[in-house]
């Protein structure tokens, strides 16, 4: 690798980059710890098999994304990612795919489990904020973080399960958020940039108080869309049911040969981690009554 | 031949509310031998090609960071994907758009047109606004459903005002086009399934094109509804409303008809509506 590569830290793996990660946190681990994940930019070679237009899976269970005309993205064994930058622009959106899509490639490769949730560190707990795209995860985690809790993760948390402990890695401190969304908020978007060149979308920094170390996580929220407020806990055999449909990306671990696997991280975390269910309207009036129940999940 | 005119995509065409549905029931009974219809599972036979769920699930990969010209040839791929996996057609709602019925990839469109006084009603029920409200809006040329100022489920679809989809699809494309009008299904069932089906190349004898007429009759497809349709907007009574033409008279006010009139008479008058 040349020298300009940089060292970060993600999920708690040390990630050095040829290419700048500037959401990424500096690695400040020890300076002997091993490289975890390289990202290096190369052209990658269209082989005949790679046939599918946006993700092809190669037999030694590589992953190559492709958003034709940006970016190519392949990744493998969660340990190598090489990007080939077909086309850059300001704002790098490029980088959108390494840090959601071909992230959770890595989490598959690595047996870490995605979720397709925000984590915020509330009163001292680890809360994950579970629901599909179009839920308002990102809108919920903004009241929240503004009330002054760290915000961890948005859209993908990831989980290292293991035999006695859930570990919730850390990605990075910025919320995606729409502009109907920071109007809602009276976020000013003067100074925000767009996610992309063409997309109503906006990056906050919901920097504050980020750590970047893994920590255990305390509980999961699942959102879901209702008339009337409501947080209740499920039984272990729901929330699995909940949960399994809340992986992101779930139909390629799946493509991966990691259906089981899956299924045994889910029913294992579930066994660990109180589930909650929040109902409420996907209404703006309620924002601040339901991220009242998030505080009253954390302190439970 | 090219690829595109033995394998491409047949597009099933029309501003909302104009029989797309309707045609696609009939294309849903005729390639299952006219058997029992199941109005539930319309989009696994005719998907809607702005299905963010659909395009994710043949991508691969999540769509909500595509831009709006990504996201047209995306549901270009997606749209050839489904009819390579056997899909006789593919329904849209957009405007003509040459990025997303590329020529390269097209076999042919129908498409599908209503007296537009019989569509304001119709399309105020199904927004939920009031029919002065739905007139605007087709009169409106910067008309885009899904508008991308958030999330939604289906991708932002540029619809135009009413004459302008309904002059796109008729002049624009370069590749085979059959144009049916609602009232004339109406008048004449049979008749226009049977250019239907003709024209999607289903092997369907005439006792087939007759079963799937009656299996599409709207009081049946009404009764089906009662039992729960999964494309029925929130909040909306009844997808299957009357199912016929002309109800504009005892519906609209004669300034609301005159004021479509205005806006469309052109482009009406091309059609036979005036």
């Amino acid at each position: 690798m040349p020298d300009t590569i940089t060292h970060h830290v993600l999920c708690g793996w040390r990630v050095a980059s040829e290419l700048p990660l500037p959401e990424i946190p500096a690695w400040t681990g020890a300076p002997s710890h091993p490289i975890d994940v390289t990202v290096t930019a190369a052209p990658i070679e269209h082989v005949e098999e790679d046939g599918d237009a946006y993700l092809h899976i190669r037999s030694d269970g590589s992953t190559l994304l492709r958003i034709p005309g940006l970016v190519r993205i392949l990744t493998r064994n969660g340990s190598e990612v090489v990007v080939d930058i077909e086309r850059d622009d300001i704002v790098e959106s490029w980088r959108l795919f390494l840090l959601g899509t071909a992230l959770c490639h890595l989490c598959f490769q690595r047996g870490c489990l995605p979720l397709h949730a925000a984590a915020l560190r509330i009163g001292g707990r680890t809360i994950a904020i579970a629901g599909h795209t179009g839920d308002g995860k990102s809108t919920l985690a903004a009241v929240l973080n503004r009330r002054g809790h760290p915000l961890l993760s948005d859209d993908i948390t990831v989980v290292d399960v293991r035999a006695d402990s859930n570990m919730m890695l850390p990605t990075f401190p910025r919320l995606r958020l729409w502009r109907d969304t920071l109007d809602e908020l009276s976020i000013e978007r003067g100074d925000l940039l767009p996610v992309r060149e063409g997309l109503d979308k906006y990056t906050l920094d919901g920097g504050a108080g980020f750590d970047p170390s893994p920590v255990p996580l305390d509980a999961i929220v699942v959102l879901r869309n209702a008339e009337r407020l409501a947080l209740s806990p499920v039984t272990p055999a729901q929330a699995v049911v909940l949960l399994q449909a809340r992986v992101q990306r779930r139909k390629l671990a799946e493509r991966l040969g990691r259906k089981a696997a899956l299924f045994g991280q889910v029913a294992a975390m579930v066994g660990m981690v109180p589930v909650l269910t929040l109902d409420r309207p996907l209404q703006f009036e309620a924002l601040d009554a339901t991220a009242d129940l998030v505080e009253e999940a954390a302190a439970a | 031949m090219t690829v595109a005119e033995t394998q491409g995509v047949v597009w099933i065409a029309s501003y909302p509310k104009s029989g797309n549905t309707w045609a696609r029931c009939l294309i849903a009974a005729l390639s299952s031998g006219g058997a029992d219809l199941d109005i539930n599972r319309l989009h696994d036979i005719v998907p809607h090609c702005s299905s963010r769920d659909w395009m994710e699930s043949l991508m691969g990969i999540g769509s909500e960071d595509l831009t709006p010209e990504e996201l047209q040839k995306a549901r270009a791929y997606c749209s050839l994907r489904a009819t390579e996996a056997d899909a006789p057609a593919v329904k849209v709602h957009d405007r003509f758009d040459r990025r997303l019925a590329r020529s390269e990839i097209t076999r042919g469109a129908v498409y599908l047109v209503r007296d537009p006084r019989d569509v304001a009603p119709s399309w105020a029920a199904h927004m939920a606004v009031s029919i002065d409200v739905a007139i605007a809006r087709m009169g409106d040329p910067t008309m885009t459903m899904a508008r991308s100022v958030r999330y939604r489920p289906q991708t932002p679809q540029r619809l135009g005002s009413w004459s302008e989809h309904v002059l796109s699809w008729l002049d624009e494309p370069d590749f085979p086009l059959l144009v049916i009008r609602y009232e004339d299904m109406i008048a004449d069932a049979e008749k226009q399934t049977r250019m239907l089906a003709d024209f999607l190349r289903l092997d369907a004898p005439d006792d087939l094109v007759a079963r799937s007429v009656t299996a599409c009759r709207f009081d049946v497809l009404q009764a089906a509804e009662a039992d729960g349709f999964n494309e029925r907007p929130a909040g909306m009574d009844r997808f299957f409303r009357l199912g016929k033409d002309g109800g504009w008279r005892s519906e609209l006010t004669p300034a609301q008809a005159r004021r479509l009139v205005e806006d469309h008479g052109p482009t009406m008058k091309r059609l036979g509506y005036l």
